[in-house]
């Protein structure tokens, strides 16, 4: 089933959650929304679920005007961040659930309900479980069962709310993987809310930006990462150093590095700044570059993470670099060492109303 | 070669003694005795002493009279009557003041507990002059054929009174603390509001229940001031249990009046006991603990 917003708008007292929010969300796939807390991700999706009423605009299921349907008649698989399972029944009962409160004409039979579920609990690896208590198991156990009872109903779209939030980061990456294998096999509609750039760029076919109650940017995650429209999507997919543009003689310059050819130069232009991720920061010989020194060095698996203060620059806000662990083992950087630096790639935003 | 054997020893006092996380067991456990013994047991031991005294033989004479069987069953099965109507009653008030806003909801709030402050004999003279069949409720409820205060029922009312406050308050709290997402989750399946109530919120709420019944019916059962005055206390009629006994000890037949008491104390010791298993029952319910 697709699903399309036309110009959601939602208020809780004073603080506007949601505002004027479109977005198209076809069949089948597997969306991300992505932002800080408070951006209004979950009260999108909740209004989606038909658990909060939008104030203004209307959700549209297969163009169907369904904004005032109730929840129960949405056919929505909703999963919650903290599971919400039902803690007196055992798990079985809990996937069980949605099948036993359809009514009458439209229940399956006790056996049928039975098999369904027990291929349900194969399905998220628990078919052991199904005696057990919630309270017996681990959080990522509830998760899968959460998962599985969601999944009972034969839902058109499945909705989760920072499904993983809760996780320890070994489980959490199970479970993206097994999502995505999931989604991958089932091909229902799924949207997915979360925090982590990381996990949105792991699982999802499309990364939905949202900011203050707004949509910042769509697209795929590469494009997303690569190709940020604002310096608050650049900052919130990934680490960045940001570095105020000078312009000089009518030339513009990150330190001693000349940028001017990717920046607009004339007198009077607003003021710039350059967000350049770790990665893209080369390091070189000293003469080769921005001289710099190595505050700090600290290897993590496979990348090595420098700090650098690089000259002219605010000692108390070292640049960070990434190179991979191969390099380093050839250059051995040590603190105190003196390099040069150059940028594979940067990007330019105003100065102004920046901030996240 | 002494090392390993003192290692050893100390080993095994290790095992013998384990550590507490909590300190004072063994102080506030000693106090616990003490204090329970002091207030409950001895008192309760003496009653039974009291009321053997003048022979088992005397005892069941007492016990087995007509009168004092009536006036038993009068005051157990009003009791269970009362704390029933609390329970069905009780969630609903106490729903109300959980779940919605509401103008002066803080004074409705107020006035549940207003059966706990005031004098028992005070609720007793109130609602009887309301139920009297010459009083503003009274009145109608005679022309409908209904005579409520002098009468069993009129007891019931009494008990529903004082018994109130203890289901809605022992409710309240854990109606607050209920996952709200748990009946959203229940929506998201498919359940109507009334298949969510009934299969996923009542469940939780049973142990609560359980206790607000059993504090209602204990409150019930040792009611005395303010059904005295609407009972009209006509033997066996509307003639409670703890009147008799007071009646008993107003004719200094204090054998008798014990006699009375330990029935009472061993019925409702029983009755707790019963609700005390259901409730652990219900817990276990819950899931592994």
């Amino acid at each position: 089933m697709s699903i399309a917003l036309r110009g959601i708008s939602k208020q809780f007292g004073e603080f506007a959650a949601v505002k004027d929010v479109d977005l198209d969300v076809p069949t089948g796939a597997l969306i991300a929304l992505l932002g800080p807390s408070g951006c209004g991700k979950t009260t999108l999706l909740r209004i989606i679920a038909g658990l909060e009423t939008p104030d203004h605009g209307h959700v549209l299921f297969d163009s169907r005007d369904a904004t005032l349907w109730p929840t129960r008649d949405r056919k929505v698989g909703f999963v919650f961040q903290h599971y919400a399972l039902f803690r007196h029944m055992t798990v079985f009962e809990n996937v069980a659930f949605g099948l036993k409160v359809k009514p009458r004409r439209e229940r399956p039979a006790a056996a049928e309900i039975a098999k369904k579920v027990r291929s349900l609990l194969e399905l998220v690896q628990l078919g052991w479980a199904g005696d057990r208590f919630p309270a017996q198991l681990s959080g990522g156990q509830r998760q899968r069962v959460a998962l599985a009872r969601a999944l009972a109903i034969d839902p058109d779209v499945l909705l989760l709310d920072e499904p993983f939030g809760a996780l320890d980061s070994q489980v959490r990456h199970e479970l993206r993987r097994w999502l995505r294998r999931l989604h991958d096999e089932l091909h229902f509609t799924s949207i997915f809310v979360t925090h982590d750039q990381q996990e949105a760029i792991e699982v999802a076919d499309t990364i939905v930006v949202l900011n203050r109650g707004r949509i910042e940017q769509i697209g795929v995650p590469s494009e997303v990462y690569d190709l940020p429209t604002s310096a608050f999507v650049h900052r919130f997919l990934g680490q960045v150093n940001e570095l105020p543009v000078q312009v000089r003689d009518g030339r513009a310059f990150v330190g001693p590095i000349d940028i001017s050819n990717s920046v607009e130069t004339r007198a009077g232009a607003p003021d710039k700044i350059a967000l350049i991720r770790p990665h893209e920061i080369e390091i070189g010989p000293e003469a080769a570059g921005w001289p710099a020194v190595v505050v700090a060095v600290r290897v993590i698996g496979p990348i090595v993470r420098l700090e650098l203060c690089a000259e002219g620059q605010p000692a108390n806000e070292p640049l960070e670099a990434e190179i991979s662990r191969e390099r380093f083992e050839g250059e051995r950087y040590d603190v105190g060492q003196k390099v040069g630096l150059r940028f594979r790639r940067w990007q330019v935003y105003p100065a102004s109303g920046t901030a996240a | 070669m002494a090392k390993p054997v003192e290692a050893i020893e100390s080993n095994k006092r290790a095992r013998r003694r384990p550590q507490r996380v909590l300190p004072g067991f063994g102080l506030t456990l000693g106090y616990t005795m003490v204090y329970l013994s002091l207030v409950v047991l001895i008192p309760l031991s003496a009653v039974f002493l009291r009321s053997l005294g003048s022979g088992l033989g005397h005892f069941w004479e007492v016990v087995s009279a007509p009168r004092v069987l009536a006036s038993l069953q009068l005051s157990f099965g009003a009791s269970l009557i009362a704390a029933s109507i609390n329970v069905v009653f009780g969630l609903i008030v106490s729903w109300v003041l959980v779940r919605y806003t509401f103008p002066f909801k803080r004074l409705v709030d107020a006035m549940v507990d207003l059966p706990f402050a005031l004098p028992t004999a005070v609720a007793g003279i109130a609602l009887t002059a309301l139920y009297a069949p010459n009083g503003w409720l009274g009145k109608w409820l005679m022309s409908l054929g209904i005579k409520v205060a002098f009468t069993p029922l009129g007891i019931v009312v009494a008990l529903t009174f004082i018994g109130l406050p203890f289901v809605v308050r022992t409710l309240q709290p854990v109606l607050e603390d209920l996952d709200k997402e748990v009946e959203q989750a229940a929506a998201t399946l498919g359940a109507s509001s009334a298949q969510a109530f009934a299969r996923v919120i009542l469940p939780a709420l049973w142990p609560a229940l359980l206790t607000g019944f059993a504090l209602a019916f204990a409150r019930a059962v040792g009611e005395y001031g303010s059904v005295i005055f609407i009972a009209g206390n006509m033997p066996m009629k509307s003639e409670i249990a703890p009147l008799l006994i007071v009646t008993k000890l107003e004719q200094y037949d204090y054998a008798g009046a014990t006699a009375i008491a330990v029935v009472m104390l061993v019925l409702s010791f029983t009755i707790m006991l019963g609700i005390n298993a259901l409730q652990h029952w219900a817990l276990t319910r819950h899931g592994g603990r």
